[in-house]
C-alpha cells in the first residue's frame, strides 16, 4: 500500500490535508480529507456571559464573522426571549447580504478563478490571483471591486469590515442613516453589473469542464438549506429544509429542533465533525449545504434576476443538480440574489427606524440561532445558568455539514484522475479543487507564504517515503 | 475634503489586535491617522488593498517583525524586483500587493517596510514595554521618511 499526502490543501480558509492511499497497482484504494486544526471555541466559552458570545464567536473566522455573529445573536435573542425590532431584522439581513457578496467574491475570484480561467493544469507558480491579473486583468479588477463593495456594506451597516461590533443580542448597535443607505444604493448598480457579467463569462467556459462536472462530487446526496414558508431561498432566517436526491422534500423543521434531525459523528484523524441526516443514519445520511444545496433545496430565489438565472441553471442541469463543480455557478447566482435582496431591504422605509435593539435579561436557559453562512447552514446552540453564564455550547458550522460529502468528492476525483504510477501536479490540483468548490472555511487562519506549498509523498506500506513531488 | 499631511502617502499597519505585540502595526496606523496621515489598520493584507495602494505615491507597510530585536525598528525599501517575484493567495505580502497594483492599475508607488521588534505575542496580551518603545520609534521614522525633503528612495 502506498500513500499520497496533499498538505496543506491550498486556497481554502484554514488548514487541511488529504491522504490518498494507493493499491499495489498504483490505483486509488481509499482517501480522506482531514482537518488538522482544532479551535476549541465550544469549550472555552464556558463561563462567559452569554451576551459576549457574538463578539467571541466572530473570532472563529475572518472571512465570515458576520454569519457567526448573526447565528450567535439569534441564540442570544432566544435566551432573552425577545422579538427584535423590525429595523434590526432588516439591518441584520442587509449586513448578511454584504457578507455573502464579499465572501462569495473571495471564493470565486481569488481562490477558484485561477483554476477555472487559467486551467487546472496551468503553471502552478502563476495559478493564483497574480496569474489571473496578468491574463484576465478585467476580471481580477472586477473581483476586487465586488469584494470591496461587500466589505463596505458591512462597514457602513455594522461598523467594521471584519469582526464588526454592530450585531448585538437583541438587534443591532445603531440605526442606519438615510445618507448611509443612499451611499450603498449608489454603488449597487456597478456591483450588480460585475456580478452579471461574471456570471455570463462563467457560462461560456462551462463546456470546457465536462470531465470535472462529471467527476467533481457528482453523486446523489441530500441537500439542506433555509427556506421561507413558501419554500423560497432565505439567508438570514427560515426553516431548515432537507431535500432528497430524488427531489422530494424529506424534512422541514424549526432551527431549535435540529438535534432531532441532524446527528453528529466524527472521523478518525480529523477535527471536523461529520453531521448526518438522522433518519438515514451514518454515513448514509450524507447531505450537502451551501450555494448548490440551497438552490437545490429552495423552490425559487424570490428575486427576479436570480430567479431567471436559476431557471436557466435548472434548464441546463436539472431540478436537482448533483455535481459539486456547480457550487461555483450557484455561488455566482447567489451573488445576484444577495445584491437584489440588499436593494429591496435598503428601499424598505422601516430600515431607517430608530428603534433597533430589544433589551432583556435571561428569560430562557437555552437558545438556538441559525443562519445561512456563505458556505451553508450555521447553527449556534447555547445553554446558560440563571445569571446568563454559558454552561454549554454546540456549534455546527457549514463545512462540518459538508464533511462527508467533501470526503466522498475527494474519493471520486481521486479515483478518476489520480494515477499513482504517473503522478502529475495537475491530478492533485483537481483533488484540491473539488475541496475548493465547497469553499470550506476551516478557520480564519492564514496560509503559508511563498510558493504554493504543495507536497506529495509516496509512502510504502512500511512507512518509507518512496517518492516526493514538492512545488519547489 | 480634510487636508492630510504627507499627501500621497499611505500607511498600512497590519497584524492581529488580539495577539499582544502583533497589534503594533495597526496601532501605528491609528496613531498616524490621528496625526492626519492616510492610514489603514487591518488584520491582514488582502488583495483589495492593491486598489487603494494604486492611488498612493508611496506606501509604508508597518508590521511586527520577529527578526528585529524587541523594541528596535527596521526601515527598508521594498525593491521593485522583489515585487515581481511575489505570490499571492488570500493572505498576501507587501510584495504581492505591489505586483497586483502594478499589474491591474499600472501603479508603481514607492514602498517601504517598517518592522517593529516585539517581545510578547500571547493571546489577549497588551503591548509590551519594548513594543511601545518600538512603536514610538516607528512613528517617528515614518514621519521623517514622509517629509518632503527626505531623500528618495526607491531601491533598485
Amino acid at each position: 500500500m502506498r500513500k499520497i499526502t496533499i498538505e496543506p490543501v491550498t486556497r481554502i480558509e484554514g488548514h487541511a490535508k488529504i491522504t490518498i492511499h494507493l493499491g499495489e497497482d498504483g490505483k486509488v484504494d481509499r482517501t480522506q480529507f482531514h482537518v488538522t486544526q482544532v479551535r476549541g471555541f465550544e469549550k472555552f466559552v464556558e463561563g462567559r456571559p452569554f451576551y459576549e458570545m457574538p463578539a467571541i464567536t466572530a473570532r472563529i473566522c475572518g472571512i465570515c464573522p458576520v454569519s457567526h455573529m448573526l447565528a450567535s445573536a439569534k441564540a442570544c435573542d432566544a435566551i432573552m426571549a425577545v422579538r427584535i425590532p423590525r429595523a434590526a431584522a432588516l439591518l441584520r439581513e442587509a449586513i448578511h447580504c454584504g457578507q455573502f457578496v464579499q465572501s462569495h467574491a473571495l471564493s470565486f475570484f481569488h481562490l477558484s478563478a485561477p483554476d477555472l480561467l487559467l486551467g487546472m493544469d496551468s503553471e502552478i507558480t502563476r495559478r493564483n490571483v497574480l496569474g489571473l491579473a496578468e491574463k484576465h486583468p478585467d476580471l481580477a479588477r472586477d473581483g476586487i471591486a465586488l469584494r470591496k463593495f461587500g466589505q463596505r456594506v458591512i462597514e457602513r451597516l455594522a461598523g467594521e469590515r471584519i469582526h464588526p461590533p454592530g450585531i448585538v443580542p437583541g438587534g443591532v448597535a445603531a440605526p442606519l442613516s438615510a445618507p448611509g443607505r443612499d451611499a450603498i444604493l449608489k454603488e449597487l448598480p456597478e456591483a450588480m453589473a460585475i456580478a452579471r457579467r461574471t456570471l455570463d463569462l462563467f457560462k461560456t467556459i462551462l463546456d470546457g469542464f465536462a470531465s470535472e462536472i462529471a467527476n467533481f462530487g457528482c453523486m446523489p446526496t441530500m441537500y439542506a438549506g433555509l427556506v421561507d414558508p413558501a419554500g423560497a431561498l432565505r439567508l438570514y432566517d427560515g426553516r431548515i429544509r432537507f431535500r432528497a436526491a430524488t427531489g422530494e422534500v424529506a424534512a422541514e423543521f424549526e432551527a431549535e429542533d435540529y438535534a432531532q434531525w441532524i446527528g453528529e459523528s466524527a472521523m478518525p484523524a480529523s477535527y471536523l465533525k461529520s453531521p448526518y441526516f438522522k433518519p438515514l443514519g451514518y454515513p448514509q445520511g450524507t447531505y450537502r449545504v451551501g450555494p448548490l444545496a440551497r438552490l437545490n433545496t429552495a423552490e425559487r430565489c424570490g428575486t427576479p434576476a436570480a430567479d431567471a438565472e436559476l431557471a436557466e441553471f435548472r434548464a441546463r442541469f436539472g431540478r436537482v443538480v448533483e455535481s459539486s463543480f456547480h457550487y461555483h455557478y450557484a455561488r455566482l447566482i447567489e451573488i445576484v440574489y444577495a445584491l437584489e435582496r440588499l436593494e429591496a431591504l435598503l428601499n424598505s422605509p422601516a430600515i431607517l427606524e430608530e428603534h433597533v435593539r430589544a433589551r432583556a435579561a435571561v428569560n430562557a436557559l437555552e437558545g438556538v440561532g441559525v443562519a445561512e453562512a456563505p458556505r451553508g447552514i450555521l447553527i449556534h446552540h447555547y445553554k446558560v445558568d440563571e445569571q446568563g453564564a454559558m454552561k454549554w455550547a454546540n456549534l455546527i458550522v457549514a463545512t462540518g455539514h459538508n464533511n462527508l460529502a467533501i470526503n466522498r468528492s475527494v474519493e471520486q476525483v481521486s479515483r478518476y484522475y489520480v494515477d499513482g504510477n504517473h503522478l502529475q501536479e495537475g491530478m492533485l490540483n483537481r483533488v484540491s479543487a473539488v475541496v475548493r468548490a465547497y469553499d470550506p472555511c476551516l478557520s480564519c487562519s492564514t496560509h503559508a507564504g511563498g510558493l504554493v506549498p504543495l507536497r506529495i509523498q509516496l509512502v510504502s506500506a512500511e512507512g518509507v517515503v518512496l517518492d516526493e513531488i514538492a512545488s519547489r | 475634503m480634510k487636508s492630510r499631511v504627507a499627501d500621497g502617502w499611505l500607511i498600512v499597519g497590519y497584524g492581529s489586535r488580539l495577539r499582544g505585540d502583533d497589534a503594533v502595526g495597526p496601532r501605528a496606523a491609528r496613531i498616524l491617522s490621528r496625526r492626519g496621515y492616510r492610514a489603514l489598520a487591518v488584520d491582514q493584507l488582502s488583495p483589495e488593498l492593491a486598489e487603494t495602494m494604486a492611488k498612493a505615491r508611496a506606501v509604508v507597510f508597518v508590521d511586527a517583525d520577529v527578526r528585529v530585536a524587541a523594541g528596535e525598528v527596521e526601515v527598508a525599501p521594498i525593491p521593485a524586483a522583489a515585487a515581481r517575484a511575489a505570490v499571492l493567495e488570500h493572505h498576501s505580502t507587501p510584495e504581492a500587493l505591489l505586483e497586483l497594483a502594478r499589474e491591474l492599475y499600472g501603479a508603481t508607488p514607492e514602498a517601504w517596510r517598517v518592522g517593529i521588534g516585539g517581545a510578547d505575542f500571547g493571546l489577549g496580551r497588551p503591548l509590551s514595554a519594548a513594543a511601545r518603545r518600538g512603536l514610538r520609534r516607528a512613528v517617528a521614522a515614518i514621519i521623517a521618511l514622509s517629509k518632503p525633503d527626505s531623500p528618495p528612495r526607491r531601491a533598485p
